[in-house]
């Protein structure tokens, strides 16, 4: 009995222990050297090169999380705190600079919404053809991701209204929208061009510079950041950085 | 003294699983008001993705039930070779991310496959459509059904499916008159289940599904948009209602069987 | 006479275990026969192989004269018992009854009828709307009966049906049973590990040790005359020496003991039977009552076997006292008086007219009348009524 009694005691000390380890860990690793990133989706190659590269120079290595702009605005509501926030458009730089989460932001590059259907498919060669019942199309979902406001304020603008279309699937993401398309799923979508030059798989249909809707990429450094930030956002502001999303199809700002 | 304590062990680590999951549920509450409730129950769009979501989940309970009792029977009954890859293969979609079966089901039913051509020459149209949510929810959903169908034929006495041989019986009488009564119980948690899991289903709907609204936006959709659009206060409404709906049609279901069991 | 059931070199193994091995049965129609023998020994098997619960491996079966072999169970015209009684516990004892006749389609009125007659006839009518579990043990078993009887079946299968049942149930179950099936008729296969069942129930028993019948005789027969040492151990004779022959003169012969575990051989003279000719090693079994326990002091007749021994183990069975005596790495039965003590020296005497081998066949001679152990007990509980 006097053993079972000792065995007791070791393992609330073992338990003790553990818990220590793991709390240590976890906050260890805001000691270290280490930038969290959060951005949409669509910027993973040109933002992934640029985190190997400013690695290799600043020493400062760059972590990033990538998803839909709606989910990981989200996630900065309730808690989550990265370094710097790239969503897709600038309407969760504004809800996130109201709430006090971001300092400032500081345009990038352009997101431009370019019409995509699947190859060999031609039914759908311009805005006007949306309006053909005939054609099956897909649209981001205005709630969910970044593209979805961007089609909502081409067809406005065009004069197009999207109850007259046959929409037959509405996207969460815009990787899903060319996932979809990619698949000949629909007739005819439309995304942001990086993601549909990056595809490969689909037809590109340019929308006219009147109708179209640019969507600026702000860069928002977060209230609470680490110093290496400013490296950070500086070099992807500078020469360096805008070339490497130009090669990736990105229209920069000059 | 010793079995006092073995007992109040046990008995907080109870407390500590009911902490896990009412304490999140609680959480749901305080980020939502009664008036927000109020003003998501009275929207039509939301009533319309309740009334989807409630449609094809018992659909699915349906198709699940004359697919997958079958299934349960050979293998709880019969041994066979391949049994033990029919096996694997019921398990296979719960261990599958919702998104992957997704992406799968798109892949096999979509434009660019030859089945799903063949499909849509018949008039067949799965994807985008409330039948793609269906194929979605039953996917990942028949497992529980399968799975827990089994365990009820396999628990009863097989001298009594012997017996019913003995005097005269078919193998299809057999099963109709002594299996499925004395499985009940189990088919009925199975459905349970099914129903449960297809309702909560998001992943793979999403894919196949098209999400419109009014059309083929269920409930669990409907939540993921409000919180994805930073409208938390409308998305816990949202969900609070979908966890009344569950409940309330649960506790329904679970009475009738009680009553019937006897 | 037409054949009740006939097995024919039925083979059945499991996981490569051989159950059964060419065994070949035949039974007789009305005849109530009783497959006796110890767990594993395959007459479960060969019960289930008959009702087509179990596809043999090779070999056939037929029933009533006709070949059954392929045929699935719900084909073959038999009712079963099973061990566990296995009724339907979602029905009534009536729905339980009638389970069969609905089976077949048969009228309302007309399955009323029969369940009735038959729930009467086990003595339960009064338990037609219970459910199983409101039962007893032994009325579970009737109701088991009554199902399986309802459908007049050719065969009546029952797999070790008491063995849950206490021993005051057993007895009135048990008598109803051999009245019941006497009265019907029809061919009744009876499994069990119990001999007193077996004397008590069996027209003829059919011993099974390992997938293969021993022997196959009335009950009587059976243990008077046990072939094999397997058959005279289960129907209860516990003195079996092997011997081979050393000396053989007209009348008498000496033989030496050489059991296992013998320390050292013993030799004794016995009277000379034909089979010491014939064979080198032969099985002998003495009744315990022949055998006289004397004290080392004591004297006795000179033409007396004689071993030395020393009581191991005393015991009380009823019919007075036994002693087992070890005469040296092997022990022998003997019935005395209840004076002897344990680890008492005795002498073990025995006549050489006392030994007899096991062959199966009767004694020519009419004075071999032996008054052995188990034939009272035969004689007791056939005359108590039981």
């Amino acid at each position: 009995m006097k053993a079972l009694g000792d065995l007791k005691k070791y393992k609330a000390f073992l338990l003790t222990l553990l818990v220590c380890l793991i709390s240590s860990t976890a906050f260890a690793k805001k000691e270290s050297k280490e930038l969290l990133v959060f951005a949409g989706a669509g910027m993973r190659l040109p933002l992934n090169e640029i985190g190997k590269k400013f690695e290799k120079k600043y020493g400062v290595k760059v972590v990033y999380d990538y998803e839909g702009s709606g989910r990981l605005g989200n996630k900065i509501l309730v808690g989550q705190s990265p370094d710097v926030f790239i969503p897709g458009s600038d309407k969760w730089a504004k809800i996130l600079k109201e709430k006090g989460h971001v300092k400032d932001y500081t345009s990038v590059a352009y997101h431009t919404p370019v019409i995509i259907t699947p190859k060999g498919n031609g039914k759908v060669n311009s805005l006007g053809d949306f309006l053909d019942s005939n054609n099956r199309l897909v649209l981001g979902d205005v709630k969910a991701c970044a593209i979805g406001g961007a089609s909502a304020a081409i067809f406005k603008k065009a004069g197009l209204e999207e109850s007259k279309m046959n929409v037959r699937a509405k996207g969460q993401a815009v990787k899903q929208l060319v996932l979809w398309i990619e698949g000949n799923n629909a007739d005819a979508s439309i995304v942001w061009k990086a993601d549909a030059v990056q595809s490969g798989k689909v037809r590109i249909v340019d929308i006219p510079e009147q109708y179209n809707f640019k969507s600026i990429i702000p860069v928002c450094q977060m209230v609470t950041h680490k110093k290496e930030t400013n490296e950070y956002i500086h070099y992807l502001l500078g020469i360096e950085g805008k070339a490497i999303f130009k090669k990736h199809g990105f229209e920069v700002v000059e | 003294m010793k079995s006092l304590s073995f007992d109040l062990a046990v008995s907080l680590i109870a407390g500590i699983f009911v902490c896990l999951i009412v304490l999140p549920m609680l959480a749901l509450f305080t980020a939502t008001s009664f008036g927000e409730l109020i003003n998501q129950f009275r929207s039509p769009l939301v009533l319309s993705a309740i009334a989807i979501s409630l449609e094809t989940s018992l659909i699915v309970v349906l198709l699940a039930l004359c697919l997958g009792i079958p299934v349960a029977y050979l293998l709880a009954m019969k041994s066979f070779k391949g049994k033990e890859i029919l096996d694997t293969l019921v398990d296979l979609p719960i261990c599958m991310p919702p998104l992957v079966a997704g992406l799968a089901l798109l892949i096999l039913l979509g434009g660019n496959s030859k089945f799903g051509s063949m499909l849509r020459n018949c008039g067949i149209d799965l994807i985008f459509s409330k039948k793609g949510i269906i194929i979605a929810q039953l996917f990942v959903s028949i497992p529980f059904l399968i799975k827990s169908a089994r365990n009820a034929f396999e628990s009863i006495n097989k001298n009594v499916i012997n017996a019913s041989l003995t005097l005269g019986a078919s193998k299809f009488y057999t099963f109709k008159t002594i299996l499925l009564p004395l499985a009940r119980n189990g088919i009925y948690t199975g459905m349970i289940m099914t129903w449960a899991r297809a309702l909560g289903e998001f992943g793979a709907t999403s894919m196949v599904a098209g999400c419109i609204p009014f059309k083929t936006e269920t409930m669990t959709v409907a939540i993921y948009q409000n919180a994805m659009s930073g409208e938390l206060a409308a998305s816990t409404a949202v969900a609070l209602l979908l966890l009344v709906f569950s409940f309330t049609l649960l506790l329904i279901f679970k009475s009738r069987v009680r009553g019937q069991a006897g | 006479m037409e054949m009740g059931i006939v097995l024919k070199e039925i083979s059945k193994s499991y996981d490569g275990l051989t159950v059964l091995k060419n065994l070949n049965l035949e039974i007789n129609q009305g005849e109530f026969h009783v497959l006796l023998g110890p767990s594993g020994g395959g007459k479960t098997t060969t019960l289930s192989v008959m009702a087509g619960l179990t596809e043999q491996d090779s070999g056939s079966v037929s029933i009533g004269g006709r070949d059954v072999s392929n045929l699935s169970p719900d084909k073959r015209r038999i009712g079963f018992v099973f061990q566990d009684h296995a009724l339907f516990p979602h029905l009534t004892v009536f729905d339980n009854v009638a389970y069969g006749l609905r089976v077949r389609r048969i009228k309302g009125h007309e399955i009323t009828r029969k369940v009735e007659y038959y729930l009467s006839k086990v003595s339960i009518a009064k338990e037609k709307s219970k459910f199983p579990h409101q039962l007893s043990g032994g009325q579970k078993q009737r109701a088991a009966l009554a199902r399986a009887l309802v459908i007049e079946p050719e065969i009546l299968l029952m797999d070790e049906p008491m063995s849950s049942l206490d021993a005051m149930t057993k007895e009135s179950v048990r008598d109803e049973l051999k009245s019941i099936q006497q009265e019907i008729g029809v061919t009744t296969v009876y499994v069990t590990h119990d001999q007193n069942e077996a004397i008590l129930l069996g027209d003829r028993v059919s011993v099974l040790n390992n997938g293969r019948v021993e022997q196959i005789e009335s009950p009587s027969e059976l243990f008077h005359h046990p072939k094999t040492e397997f058959v005279a151990r289960f129907v209860g004779i516990k003195n079996i020496l092997k011997v081979s022959p050393i000396r053989i003169n007209n009348h008498e012969a000496t033989v030496q003991i050489n059991n296992d575990g013998l320390e050292h051989p013993v030799s004794i003279r016995v009277k000379k039977y034909p089979v010491f000719e014939k064979r080198k090693s032969i099985d002998l079994c003495i009744h315990p009552e022949r055998i006289m326990l004397k004290r080392e002091d004591e004297t006795y007749a000179g033409d007396l076997n004689r071993i030395r021994g020393k009581i191991v183990k005393r015991t009380n069975n009823g019919n007075g006292f036994m002693a087992i005596v070890d005469i040296g790495g092997m022990t022998l039965h003997a019935s005395i008086s209840s004076d002897f003590k344990v680890h008492e020296n005795v002498w073990v005497c025995f006549a050489p007219d006392a030994p007899h081998p096991l062959c199966g066949k009767k004694c020519r001679e009419p004075e071999q009348q032996r008054k052995c152990f188990v034939t009272t007990q035969v004689d007791r509980l056939k005359t108590e009524g039981c």
